[in-house]
């Protein structure tokens, strides 16, 4: 092992962790264990002391709707520091529930609000039917392959940067065709799979950020057969 | 009217059976489309009444343990088997067990629900005792939330005599508590094995989690030893009933996970009015349930088929039944239809990495091979892929030992596939018995 050591915040793992989405912190632990580079994983829990400038990459999974609320909550209280590690280039990736809570609002179907941060531009409203299935996506870090389970619907401000284009299944809104948002080095997405292990680019391009930060030599290239197999059969399913 | 409906879904079941689709519920969806009070008006003929059992886990099995300890003593049970347990599958097996004339012989009932469907059965025939095992993570994309599952269990709450509900899984342990107007008892079990059983506020963490909902002596049956020993198959169970006496059984089912559904099963008995001492002993010639820890040998070949729906039935699977002992021939069968989830992404709440260090031999296969393949590799673990049922049944039986047994663990729709082509190689009871 090198001397070189990343850490991870990891959000809220005990409200928001239904959808297998651990399994982004296994992937990113992983690919940079096998390159030799060590990965601290930190439990931020509602109340705990944490500074988001001070990790490489903060990660946020999707949950339930009651964890959800109380996440919102402690997530104002983080705000200012949040948005100042995004302007700093912390690399950040965030699924579902809290991808929408680091947008300007979320409204449920039944009308009630739960204020965001405002990382990314953008709103979401609870719909009544839930846009579920395999998805792939085209984005800048290649084709990405996953699959959505949700029911709110998330629509992009203008100038508001998408992580791609829906090529199958729904996006954020069923409509418009985007998928996820971008800012800087923060990515979220609907997509679960989880989607980091079939989608070794995107794992890479997160890794690379937060070691580029550090001033550190880049990504040993690693042999994705696997990862491909999976993900060229998950485009293939309904 | 009733015994029409009762003379239709038999034509419709002969008639399935003889295109060879023996098990399936479309008779029972043709009824609940014309009649579906049916179901009341079939059950209500059973003196004793009727007994639901839900749950994330457990309940194919928990059914089987307490339908062979109430027919030992000398109950005759209408009970549906092959894990049918929907609306359609209820008046199925119903209309499967009743006479031509409309008669259902019987003296209780034992039916497996579904979680989504219990206040709708509830509704329909106002059960006797509901007893509800656990409340685990389980297919997202078909049954939603956890938490909005339980919500629709406590609707059912207000519509049975009594609850039998488990005390060591908070979410279970939330429809009795506060609820004085419900007759609850309690299963749990012993602290020192409750790290087996994990609650899913728990599954992540490794921890035993909450504490249990009810003081030790407040349990109506606790589940204080599970000992499997050197025979496979097999464990000795110690149940403590209240009163403080003490039963011990020996169960021929594996997995301390059997042990809680006995467990569970035992404290039925109790509110039924059944005495535990004598019932037991019809556990002896207790086989697995279908697809749970069923032992099938081809030729000389052993294997054993597990069942896996969730995170923490395939991770139970895993600490009790493989990461202990030698190591093992071990396939994998993951699909991904709707029965079983379409989404995979709960592969990843699984505790694979428990298997990490052996020399196991892994094959996976199904429609998801290559994500389960994904999965192992994430935790160090090699595996040969052969996603067509056929081959990896081919290559496992060619990779077990004659001495060993291969461990073959499948989502619902590839046990039912492998089931069939394993029966086809061997003699296997069909699935509707």
């Amino acid at each position: 092992m090198s001397d070189l050591a990343l850490t991870l915040a990891h959000l809220y793992p005990a409200q928001m962790n239904i959808y297998g989405d651990r399994g982004n912190v296994i992937a990113l632990r992983k690919r940079l264990g096998w390159r030799g580079i060590d990965l601290h994983v930190v439990e931020v829990g509602p109340g705990d002391r944490f500074d988001p400038t001070a990790v490489d990459l903060i990660f946020g999974g999707g949950g339930q709707d009651k964890g959800q609320v109380l996440v919102a909550e402690d997530l104002q209280r983080r705000r200012a520091g949040l948005l100042e590690a995004c302007e700093a280039g912390v690399a950040l990736l965030a699924i579902c529930g809290t991808y929408q809570l680091l947008g300007r609002r979320f409204v449920t179907a039944t009308g009630e609000e739960l204020a965001g941060i405002g990382l990314f531009g953008l709103e979401t409203t609870g719909g009544q039917d839930r846009l579920i299935g395999n998805v792939v996506v085209d984005s800048p870090f290649g084709e990405l392959v996953g699959f959505e389970n949700h029911g709110g619907r998330t629509r992009l401000d203008d100038g508001q940067e998408p992580l791609g284009r829906v090529r199958k299944g729904h996006g954020n809104d069923g409509e418009s065709g985007f998928e996820g948002a971008m800012r800087h080095h923060a990515v979220g997405t609907y997509l679960h799979g989880p989607v980091l292990p079939k989608n070794p680019a995107l794992s890479d391009a997160l890794l690379g950020w937060a070691l580029a930060r550090r001033g550190a030599v880049e990504l040993a290239s690693l042999d994705d057969t696997v990862e491909r197999a999976a993900a060229a059969t998950a485009a293939t399913r309904p | 009217m009733r015994v029409l409906m009762v003379w239709v879904g038999k034509v419709l079941i002969a008639v399935t059976r003889l295109r060879g689709g023996g098990g399936s519920a479309l008779p029972g969806l043709v009824i609940e489309r014309l009649w579906p009070r049916l179901l009341a008006a079939q059950l209500a003929q059973l003196p004793d009444g009727v007994v639901l059992v839900t749950g994330t886990n457990g309940k194919t099995t928990t059914v089987k343990v307490l339908t062979t300890m109430l027919e030992h003593a000398d109950r005759r049970v209408v009970t549906n088997r092959a894990g049918s347990n929907m609306v359609r599958g209820l008046l199925s097996a119903v209309v499967e067990q009743s006479t031509w004339t409309g008669h259902l012989r019987g003296d209780i009932a034992v039916l497996e629900v579904d979680e989504p469907n219990v206040p709708l059965v509830a509704a329909l025939i106002r059960p006797r005792l509901l007893v509800v095992l656990n409340l685990h993570r389980d297919q997202l994309d078909r049954y939603g939330e956890l938490e909005r599952t339980a919500t629709l269990i406590g609707e059912a709450v207000g519509m049975v005599d009594a609850l039998v509900v488990n005390a060591d899984d908070p979410l279970v342990a939330g429809l009795a508590t506060g609820r004085p107007d419900v007759e609850a008892s309690w299963f749990g079990t012993d602290p020192t094995l409750r790290d087996q059983l994990p609650d899913d506020a728990s599954l992540l963490v490794g921890s035993s989690g909450a504490p249990a909902a009810v003081p030790p002596e407040q349990l109506t049956v606790c589940l204080v030893a599970a000992d499997e020993g050197a025979r496979p198959a097999e464990q000795d169970v110690v149940l403590r009933l209240d009163e403080d006496r003490e039963l011990s059984v020996a169960l021929p089912l594996s997995g301390v996970f059997n042990a809680s559904n006995l467990a569970a099963a035992t404290a039925a008995l109790l509110v039924l009015g059944v005495e535990p001492d004598r019932a037991v002993g019809g556990l002896t010639t207790l086989t697995p349930a279908f697809g749970r820890g069923e032992h099938i040998t081809v030729g000389d070949r052993s294997l054993v088929l597990q069942l896996v729906k969730n995170p923490s039935s395939f991770t139970q699977v895993i600490r009790t039944q493989l990461a202990h002992g030698p190591d093992r021939v071990l396939a994998v069968a993951i699909n991904d239809e709707f029965a079983d989830g379409r989404d995979v992404s709960w592969l990843w709440d699984v505790d694979i990495e428990a298997l990490a260090g052996r020399n196991d031999t892994v094959v996976v296969g199904g429609t998801r091979a290559t994500d389960m393949a994904l999965r192992f590799k994430y935790a160090d673990i090699d595996c040969e892929v052969c996603p067509e049922l056929d081959g990896l049944l081919d290559r496992t039986l060619e990779l077990a030992r004659p001495d060993g047994v291969a461990v073959v663990v499948p989502t619902y729709t590839a046990m039912l596939a492998l089931r069939a082509r394993l029966g086809r190689r061997t003699e296997l009871a069909g699935f509707w018995e």
